[in-house]
C-alpha cells in the first residue's frame, strides 16, 4: 500500500488504514521515513545513519566528533524522524548556550523542516515545532533548564538532545536524566570531546550504558573521496590548516580533528572546554 | 366449450411476488387485479407460497452468511427485503416515469443514501468513514484519528 500521505494524489483512502500503514512503516525504521519524507540533497554519510539508527535502538548514545562531520544535521534529522514516527512525542533539546540551541541545532531543524516531501503538519516556530498538547519538539534555553522546568515534560515517548553537550553543565544533564522514566525515552548526547572529565567523558567508558559513536574528520566522505563530494563537511584544506597551525601533538587537534580526548589536559594551565567557554 | 380460467398464470405468479413483498392476504387482495382474500389463501396453498418464501429467505440467509454476517437476526433479514424492495419500486418507477416524477437528481440519491445507509446500519457496518486524500498532513491525520 502507498500512503496518501506520501503520495499527494486526490484518491480518497481510509484514514485508519493510512495511520496503521503509517505506522507499521515508520515506527522502527527511522531512515526509511527520513529519506521518503525530508529532501536530502546528496543523502547522509554511514556515521549519520549510525547516530539516527542508534538514537532509535539504544537508551543513550553518546557520539563524539571532530568539527563539520554533520552529526549536528543527524541530530536535526532525528528531531524530526522521532517527532513524526513516535506518535504522540515530546523532543527537548538543549545546549550550553541559547546561541548554540537556536542558531545551530534548531536552524538545522528548520531549514530541514522546510525541505521536507510531503506534508507533516505542525506549527513551526523559532524553537518549537509543535503539533499537539502532548506532541511537540522544545528547543530550551540553557536558562529555563532546572529540575523544576522539566516536570511537565515527562511523556511515553520522548527524546532528550543535548548539542555541544561537552559544555552542558551537570545540572542541567542531571535535568535531562530526569526525563528519562519511561520504556521508550532516549538521549543523544553530542559534541566534540574537548573535556576528559564530567558527563560527556564518563558516557565513553567502558562501564557506561550509552552506545559510543565516534566520528573522527578523517573518515569523513570528502577526505576519504580526496575530493568535495559534499561541500558541507569537513575538507582537506581545513585538516592541512589545522596539522600547520596546531600539530598533530595538540590537544586542539586530538579533540577537533580525531575526535579523541586530549590526554595532555593534565599538564595543561587549563582545560580546552574552560578556555573555549571564556572565548565565547 | 372449455370455461377460461378467472386468473391467468401471470396474475398468479404477481400475486405470490405481492404477497412476497406486503407480506398479508388482504393487502394483496387489496391492489388492482388481485383476487379475493379466500382466492388468494386457496393459491398460497396450492403453490406452497409458505414453502417458496422460506426457500427465499433461507437464500438471503446463506447469501449473508458468505459475506460473514452470520450474526443478523430474522428481523434484519426481512428489513433487508424490504430496503431491496423498495429500491427495486423507487429504480422502477423512475424508469416508468409514471408516479415518480423527481425534480432534481440529489432526491434520487438522497433516497439512495438512506436505502444504503438503513442496509449498511442493519448489517452493523460502519454508515461513514473518515476519508482523506493526499492533502492531509501527518500531525491532522493523527490528531482526527485519536478524535473519531
Amino acid at each position: 500500500m502507498t500512503s496518501a500521505l506520501l503520495t499527494p494524489s486526490s484518491k480518497k483512502v481510509k484514514l485508519e488504514e493510512v495511520t496503521d500503514w503509517y505506522l507499521s512503516t515508520y515506527e522502527n525504521d527511522p531512515l526509511r521515513w527520513i529519506y521518503d519524507s525530508i529532501n536530502i540533497k546528496d543523502g547522509l554519510w554511514e556515521k549519520q545513519e549510525e547516530i539516527i539508527s542508534s538514537v532509535f535502538q539504544n537508551s543513550y548514545t553518546a557520539v563524539r566528533s571532530g568539527h563539520s562531520t554533520g552529526k549536528t544535521f543527524a541530530s536535526a534529522l532525528c528531531v524530526l524522524a522521532f517527532l513524526y514516527t513516535q506518535i504522540p512525542s515530546k523532543v527537548i533539546t538543549t545546549a550550553p548556550t541559547f546561541r548554540q540551541v537556536a542558531k545551530i541545532l534548531w536552524r538545522d531543524i528548520r531549514k530541514l523542516y522546510t525541505h521536507r516531501k510531503i506534508k507533516l503538519g505542525g506549527r513551526l516556530l523559532t524553537l518549537e515545532l509543535f503539533c499537539d498538547d502532548d506532541w511537540f519538539a522544545l528547543g530550551l534555553h540553557p536558562r529555563e533548564y532546572d529540575i523544576n522546568a522539566f516536570q511537565g515534560y515527562h511523556s511515553e515517548n520522548i527524546l532528550v538532545v543535548l548539542d555541544e553537550s561537552p559544555g552542558v553543565s551537570s545540572d542541567l544533564y542531571d535535568s535531562a536524566i530526569s526525563l528519562l522514566t519511561s520504556e521508550n525515552a532516549h538521549l543523544l548526547e553530542i559534541g566534540n570531546p574537548t573535556s576528559p572529565s564530567g558527563h560527556f567523558y564518563n558516557a565513553f567508558q567502558k562501564n557506561s550504558k550509552y552506545n559510543k559513536i565516534h566520528i573522527n574528520c578523517l573518515d569523513s566522505p570528502n577526505i576519504k573521496a580526496g575530493k568535495v563530494i559534499r561541500p558541507y563537511l569537513v575538507i582537506q584544506k581545513w585538516i592541512n590548516d589545522r596539522k600547520d597551525t596546531w600539530g598533530e601533538n595538540s590537544p586542539l587537534w586530538q579533540s577537533r580533528v580525531l575526535g579523541e580526548f586530549s590526554t595532555s589536559e593534565e599538564n595543561s594551565f587549563a582545560p580546552l572546554d574552560w578556555v573555549e567557554r571564556a572565548m565565547g | 366449450m372449455r370455461k377460461m380460467p378467472k386468473y391467468t398464470i401471470q396474475i398468479r405468479k404477481q400475486a405470490f411476488e405481492l404477497f412476497h413483498e406486503i407480506g398479508t392476504f388482504l393487502g394483496v387482495s387489496k391492489q388492482p387485479k388481485m383476487p379475493t382474500v379466500q382466492t388468494l389463501i386457496n393459491w398460497s396453498r396450492e403453490d406452497h407460497w409458505q414453502e417458496k418464501l422460506e426457500a427465499i429467505r433461507k437464500g438471503i440467509r446463506n447469501e449473508l452468511e458468505t459475506e460473514g454476517l452470520n450474526g443478523i437476526v430474522s428481523s434484519d433479514i426481512d428489513e433487508l427485503k424490504i430496503l431491496d424492495r423498495l429500491e427495486k419500486i423507487a429504480i422502477d418507477e423512475i424508469n416508468s416515469g409514471r408516479k415518480i416524477k423527481p425534480k432534481f437528481w440529489k432526491d434520487i440519491i438522497s433516497t439512495f443514501d438512506f436505502t444504503t445507509k438503513t442496509r449498511r446500519l442493519i448489517k452493523g457496518e460502519p454508515t461513514s468513514r473518515e476519508e482523506i486524500t493526499g492533502d492531509i498532513s501527518i500531525v491532522d491525520a493523527f490528531l482526527k484519528k485519536s478524535k473519531t
